[in-house]
C-alpha cells in the first residue's frame, strides 16, 4: 500500500527552494507592477495606470506590440523551422549516418560557448567593415551581394534564427536524441524483422514514441522564444536594431526597467507591468499549447 | 534480460542492411552536415590562430596566418590575471549548482509525476514559471535575498540560486519518468523496498541517460552565466571565469589578443569535458539496458 | 493535505511581507539617521578641516608633511567600499587606493567593479536596503540617479566635509544640486575629438581641415580615393558623440548658447547639423554599410586596422586605440567653423559621492578628500590618460594634449546634457534614447524627430 502523503516527501525539498529563490523574487516584481518607483525614495502606489499606460501610451504602445509581433514570428519560426531541424538532426544521429559521432559532437559543440562568444564571433563574420562575409564577397568579386547583415532590416532577423539554429540547436538534439536512444530495442527489431521502410519505422515508430519528449521541447522552446533576450540584444544593440529589426518583449522590458546605464533613469514599476503582461501571454500560449499537445499525446 | 543475448542484438542493430540509394542519401547528408560544422572548426581555428599574433599583426590581419607565431597573449592572461583562482571559482559553482538543481529536480519531478494527488496540475505549472522569466526580471529581488541571508559576494549565495533553477530539470525529467513502466516499481514494493530506495535503487539507474543531458545542459548554462555573477558577486575574489572574459571582451579593443587567448582557455576544458560525457552518455544508454 | 497547502502559501507570503518590509520600512529610519548626520557634520565641521590641513601642507614641504600625514591617516582605521560602474576604471581606481593607503595605512579600502547597464539600479537597490557602498559612483547632474539620492537624503552633503578649493565652477557643475555639493569630479575631460590616420593622411596628401568647409571637402575627398572616410556605428551614443563636435563646427555661436540654455536644442542650427550629418551617412561617408556595426569595439576596429581614415568619438578612446594598434600613427583635431573657431564639447567626470549612511564616515571622507587632492587628481586623471581639465595636473599622453589645444581653450556644453537638464519631465532623454538611431534609419526625418523633442523640453 502506498501511504496518501507520499508524494510530499519527494517535492517539499524542491519546493522550498524554488520558491526562496525563483518564486519568490518574482512575486516582488509582480508587486511592483502596480507602483510608480524608481528603486529611490517611497513607492507611489498607481493601481492599474502602468498598464494602462502601456497598452494606450502613443509614444510607447506601438513600440511594445512591434516586439511582440517580432516574438510571435520567432515562435513561429521555432514551431516550423527550428525543432523541426533538431528532430531531423538527432534522427540522422540516431540512424548512424557515416562521421555520426564526430559530427553529433560538432554540432552540439557552439552550445558550449557562451553568448559572450558567440556574439564576439558573430561580430567577426558579419561586420559589415571588417567582417569575414562581406571580405569574402569581395575577394570572389561579388561585390554587389555586400550587405549591411545585421543592419538591414530584410536580413537581419533570417540571419539572427540561423545564428539561433547554430549556436541553440543543441539542447533540442540532445533530448531528442536521448529519447530515441530510450526506445526499447525490441520495437525497433521487430520493425525490422517485419520488413517494413526506413519511412514507415520514422513515421509509425519513432515520431509517436517521441511524442512526450516532443511536447516538452516545444514547451520548452516556446517559452523560450517569447523570452528571448541574449542574441537580440547583443547583435542589433538595446534599441532592437535597425527599424525594429531585434526589437523583443524582453528587450523593452530591459531598456524601461533598467533606463540607460548612462542616464540612469530607471522606472522599475513600468518595467515590472511590462514583465507581468509578457508573462500572462507567455502562460496563456503555454496553456493553450499544453492542452493541444496532450491531445496528441492520447490519440496516438 | 541475458547479458549476451543483448550484445548479440547489438551486432546485429549494427549490421542493418541499407538499400545503396538510402546509403547514397546518408552520405549526402553527412557530407552537407560536414560543411556546416565546418564553420564552427572555421571560427574557432581562427580564434586560435588570432591568440597566437602579436599585438599590430592582429589589428591588420584577422584571417590570415599570423606572421610569427607567439604565446606571449597566453602567458599575460595566466600569469596577470589570477586565471586559475577564478576557474577554481567557476568550477566550485558548477559542480555544486548542478548536483544540487538535479538531485533536487529529479527528487520533485519523481513526486509529480509518480503520485496521484490534488492540484498536481497547479504544482506542475508552478515550477514551469521559472522558465518564463528571464533572470534580468529577478536579479533585484534576488540581490535583496541573499543581502538578508548574509551570503551576498558570496559564492555559496549564488550556488543557491543556481541550485533552485530546477525549472527545466524537473520538466524533462517529468516526461521521462512517465516513459518507465510502472510494474518495476510494484514489484519492488511488494519485496518491501522505501519510497527513496525504490527511487535511487531503480529510477536513477534507469534515467542515466536523461541525468547526463540535463547535467550537461545545467552545467553550461551555469559555467556559461556572467549576468547573475556579475550582480550577484562584486568581489574579485568571488570572480567566476565569465567574469573576467567579460572583463576581456568588454574591452576588447584594448586586450585583443589577450580576449582571443582567453575565450580560448575558457572554451578548453569544457570542450574536453563535453568530448568525455558525451561518449558517456552512449555508455550509460548501454549500462542503463543492460542493468535493466 | 489542504492544510499544508495553506501553510505552504502562508510562509511564501509572509516571506514575501518581510521582503518588502524589509525594503520599505528601513528607509525611514534611515532618512532620520541622515539627517541626524548631517547636522553631526555640522558640528564637526572645524574637526573635518583641521584634519585636512596636514594633507594640504604635505604638497608644499614633504617631508615634515609625510609625517604628519601620517600621524592624522594612523588615527583613521576601518573598512569602506567603494563601487565603480566599469571595468575601464578599475586600474586607475586601483592606483588611487594605493596613494590614499600610503597616507591612511590602517584604512582598508574594498572596491566592487559592477559594469554592466544594471549598476544604477543595483546600486540604488543596495542603497534603499541600507547596506549601500561607502563610496559609490553616480553620474551626477547629467542623469537621475544622484538628484533621487540626494531628494531621499541617501547621499552626504560634502560641501563642509571636503576641500573643494582645487576645482574650479565648471568642473563642479556635475556635483552640485541647489548649492551643496554631492559628489567629487575628476578632472578628467570627458570630450569628443575626430581621430585621423596620420600615415593615411599624409599618403594621399589630405590636410588637417581649418574650416567646416574644408572638413566636408575632406570627407568627400577621402570617399573618392575609395577609403570610408569616418568610422561611425549605429548606436544612439556613439552618434551623439559625432554629433556634438560635427554641431559645434556647424555652428559655434549657437553651441555656446547651449551653456545658459539661451538657445533651444531643437533650434535650426542643431537640425541642420543633425540633417548635414543624415546627408553624409547617405553619400557613403561613414561606410557603404555602416548600420550594420553595431558594437563600439568594431567601430574601434575599422579606424585601427586602417579600413576608415578618421573616427569621431571620446577622448576616452585614447589609450584603447593605442593599445589596440601600437603600430598606428595617429592624431586627432576638433571640428573648426568657417571661421576657424574650434572647441571641446564636454563636461568634467563625475567620480565618488559618499553614502550618508555609511558606517565609517571618517574613513570615507578621508577618502573623499584624498580624490579631491591634487595628488589623488594627479594619479587618476594620468592614469586614465585622459585630457586634463586643469591647468595644474599634465596630462599623460601626448595627444590628450594635442586635443585640449585644438579647444583653443573654448569649452562647450553638451548637447545632450542640456537634454537631460532643461526637459520638462525628465522624459525627453528617453525619447532620445529610443528615436535618435531612427534619425539613421530613415524611419523618422530629423523635423518629425526634433518636433517630438521639442515637445519634451521646456
Amino acid at each position: 500500500m502506498r501511504k496518501k502523503h507520499a508524494h510530499i516527501k519527494f517535492i517539499l525539498p524542491g519546493f522550498l527552494f524554488y520558491t526562496c529563490f525563483v518564486v519568490l523574487p518574482i512575486i516582488y516584481v509582480f508587486g511592483l507592477s502596480f507602483v510608480e518607483w524608481s528603486g529611490m525614495g517611497p513607492m507611489k502606489f498607481s493601481g492599474l495606470d502602468n498598464f494602462i499606460k502601456m497598452f494606450t501610451a502613443q509614444n510607447f504602445a506601438p513600440i511594445f506590440f512591434h516586439a511582440l509581433g517580432n516574438n510571435v514570428k520567432y515562435l513561429l519560426c521555432v514551431w516550423l523551422i527550428i525543432t523541426p531541424i533538431q528532430y531531423l538532426l538527432a534522427y540522422l544521429f540516431f540512424i548512424k549516418i557515416p562521421a555520426h559521432r564526430y559530427l553529433r559532437f560538432m554540432v552540439f559543440m557552439p552550445y558550449v560557448i557562451s553568448s559572450t562568444i558567440v556574439s564576439f564571433f558573430a561580430t567577426l563574420i558579419f561586420n559589415p567593415i571588417f567582417g569575414f562575409l562581406n571580405k569574402f564577397l569581395e575577394g570572389i568579386g561579388l561585390e554587389q551581394l555586400q550587405g549591411a547583415w545585421f543592419g538591414d532590416p530584410k536580413w537581419a532577423f533570417k540571419l539572427m534564427v540561423m545564428l539561433i539554429i547554430w549556436q541553440g540547436a543543441g539542447s533540442g538534439i540532445m533530448i531528442f536524441y536521448s529519447n530515441f536512444m530510450d526506445i526499447s530495442k525490441d520495437v525497433m527489431e521487430a520493425c525490422r524483422i517485419d520488413g517494413c521502410t526506413e519511412w514507415q519505422r520514422f513515421t509509425r515508430i519513432l515520431i509517436p514514441l517521441s511524442l512526450p519528449s516532443c511536447a516538452s521541447i516545444i514547451t520548452m522552446s516556446s517559452i523560450w522564444a517569447l523570452a528571448l533576450f541574449d542574441l537580440p540584444f547583443i547583435l542589433g544593440g538595446r534599441n532592437g536594431g535597425v527599424s525594429g529589426s531585434l526589437d523583443f518583449a524582453n528587450l523593452v522590458f530591459y531598456r524601461y526597467t533598467f533606463g540607460n546605464a548612462l542616464s540612469g533613469r530607471s522606472e522599475l514599476g513600468f518595467g515590472a507591468a511590462i514583465c507581468v503582461v509578457m508573462f500572462i501571454f507567455m502562460m496563456t500560449v503555454t496553456v493553450i499549447q499544453r492542452k493541444i499537445l496532450k491531445k496528441f499525446e492520447y490519440d496516438t | 534480460m541475458g547479458k549476451e543475448r543483448l550484445k548479440k542484438r547489438f551486432r546485429e542493430r549494427n549490421r542493418e542492411i541499407l538499400s545503396p540509394s538510402a546509403k547514397i542519401v546518408r552520405w549526402i547528408l553527412s557530407i552537407v552536415l560536414l560543411l556546416y560544422t565546418s564553420i564552427t572548426i572555421f571560427v574557432i581555428g581562427i580564434t586560435v590562430m588570432d591568440s597566437m599574433k602579436s599585438k599590430g599583426d592582429l589589428v591588420t590581419n584577422f584571417v590570415g596566418l599570423p606572421k610569427a607565431w607567439t604565446l606571449e597573449n597566453y602567458v599575460k592572461v595566466l600569469t596577470e590575471e589570477n586565471l586559475l583562482r577564478y576557474a577554481a571559482n567557476s568550477v566550485f559553482l558548477v559542480v555544486v549548482g548542478t548536483l544540487g538543481c538535479l538531485f533536487l529536480g529529479a527528487l520533485t519531478a519523481y513526486g509529480i509525476s509518480r503520485f496521484e494527488f490534488r492540484g498536481k496540475g497547479f504544482i506542475v505549472a508552478y515550477f514551469l514559471i521559472g522558465m518564463m522569466v528571464p533572470i534580468q526580471v529577478s536579479v533585484l529581488p534576488l540581490f535583496l535575498i541573499l543581502r538578508t541571508i548574509g551570503l551576498l559576494n558570496n559564492l555559496l549565495g549564488l550556488a543557491l540560486v543556481y541550485v533552485s533553477g530546477i525549472s527545466m530539470g524537473c520538466f524533462i525529467f517529468q516526461k521521462f519518468f512517465q516513459t518507465i513502466p510502472m510494474a518495476m516499481e510494484e514489484s519492488a514494493r511488494m519485496d518491501g523496498a522505501g519510497d527513496f530506495k525504490i527511487f535511487f535503487r531503480i529510477i536513477v539507474p534507469l534515467c542515466k541517460p536523461v541525468i547526463m543531458t540535463v547535467a550537461l545542459i545545467t552545467a553550461i548554462g551555469q559555467w556559461n552565466d556572467f549576468y547573475m555573477p556579475m550582480v550577484l558577486l562584486g568581489k574579485r575574489s568571488t570572480y567566476t571565469l565569465t567574469l573576467i572574459i567579460y572583463q576581456y571582451i568588454g574591452q576588447f579593443t584594448k586586450h585583443m589578443g589577450e580576449s582571443m587567448a582567453a575565450v580560448i582557455i575558457t572554451l578548453i576544458p569544457i570542450i574536453v569535458l563535453y568530448f568525455l560525457f558525451s561518449s558517456q552518455i552512449v555508455e550509460g544508454i548501454s549500462g542503463g539496458a543492460v542493468k535493466g | 493535505m489542504k492544510l499544508k497547502k495553506l501553510v505552504a502559501m502562508l510562509c511564501t507570503f509572509s516571506m514575501l511581507g518581510m521582503l518588502l518590509a524589509g525594503c520599505g520600512g528601513e528607509e525611514k529610519p534611515k532618512e532620520s539617521e541622515s539627517s541626524q548626520e548631517e547636522s553631526a557634520g555640522g558640528s564637526q565641521e572645524p574637526a573635518g578641516e583641521e584634519s585636512q590641513e596636514p594633507e594640504g601642507a604635505e604638497e608644499s614641504q614633504e617631508p615634515a608633511g609625510e609625517e604628519s600625514g601620517e600621524a592624522a591617516g594612523g588615527d583613521i582605521s576601518g573598512t569602506i567600499t567603494i563601487w565603480e560602474h566599469a571595468f575601464s576604471f578599475e586600474e586607475s581606481l586601483q592606483a588611487v587606493i594605493e596613494g590614499f593607503n600610503k597616507q591612511y595605512p590602517n584604512v582598508t579600502v574594498e572596491y566592487e567593479i559592477r559594469d554592466g547597464d544594471t549598476y544604477n539600479s543595483v546600486l540604488t537597490t543596495a542603497i534603499q536596503s541600507g547596506d549601500g557602498p561607502d563610496l559609490f559612483y553616480t553620474g551626477g547632474t547629467s542623469d537621475a540617479v544622484m538628484g533621487d539620492m540626494v531628494a531621499n537624503g541617501a547621499i552626504m552633503d560634502l560641501t563642509n566635509e571636503v576641500d573643494y578649493s582645487l576645482f574650479d565652477e565648471s568642473a563642479l557643475s556635475r556635483s552640485i544640486m541647489d548649492g551643496k555639493y554631492y559628489s567629487i569630479p575628476w578632472l578628467t575631460m570627458d570630450t569628443r575629438a575626430v581621430y585621423y590616420n596620420i600615415d593615411m593622411f599624409e599618403e594621399h596628401g589630405w590636410k588637417v581641415p581649418t574650416t567646416f568647409s574644408e572638413f566636408e571637402a575632406l570627407l568627400a575627398t577621402v570617399d573618392e580615393a575609395g577609403i570610408i572616410p569616418v568610422s561611425a556605428v549605429n548606436s544612439y551614443f556613439s552618434m551623439l558623440f559625432a554629433y556634438e563636435p560635427v554641431l559645434s563646427g556647424f555652428d559655434a555661436e549657437y553651441t555656446k548658447g547651449l551653456a545658459d540654455y539661451s538657445v533651444k536644442v531643437t533650434d535650426q542650427p542643431a537640425r541642420d547639423a543633425l540633417q548635414k550629418m543624415v546627408d553624409w551617412a547617405d553619400a557613403g561617408y561613414f561606410g557603404d554599410n555602416w548600420l550594420g556595426v553595431v558594437d563600439g569595439n568594431a567601430m574601434l576596429l575599422a579606424f585601427t586596422s586602417g579600413q576608415a581614415a578618421m573616427m569621431i568619438s571620446g577622448s576616452w578612446d585614447i589609450t584603447t586605440i593605442a593599445e589596440n594598434n601600437p603600430d598606428l600613427n595617429f592624431g586627432a583635431f576638433e571640428i573648426p567653423t568657417d571661421d576657424g573657431v574650434a572647441g571641446l564639447v564636454g563636461t568634467p567626470a563625475n567620480g565618488f559621492s559618499v553614502n550618508a549612511a555609511t558606517q565609517n564616515k571618517e574613513a570615507a571622507i578621508a577618502f573623499a578628500n584624498y580624490c579631491a587632492s591634487l595628488e589623488g587628481q594627479t594619479i587618476w586623471v594620468q592614469s586614465q590618460g585622459g585630457v586634463s581639465a586643469s591647468d595644474e595636473i599634465e596630462a599623460s599622453t601626448e595627444l590628450a594634449k594635442q586635443i585640449s589645444e585644438s579647444g583653443q581653450g573654448n569649452i562647450y556644453t553638451s548637447w545632450h546634457n542640456v537634454i537631460t537638464n532643461y526637459s520638462t519631465d525628465g522624459s525627453a532623454v528617453l525619447f532620445w534614447e529610443e528615436n535618435f538611431e531612427k534619425v539613421f534609419a530613415k524611419d523618422m526625418t530629423v523635423d518629425e524627430f526634433m518636433d517630438g523633442l521639442a515637445e519634451l523640453m521646456q
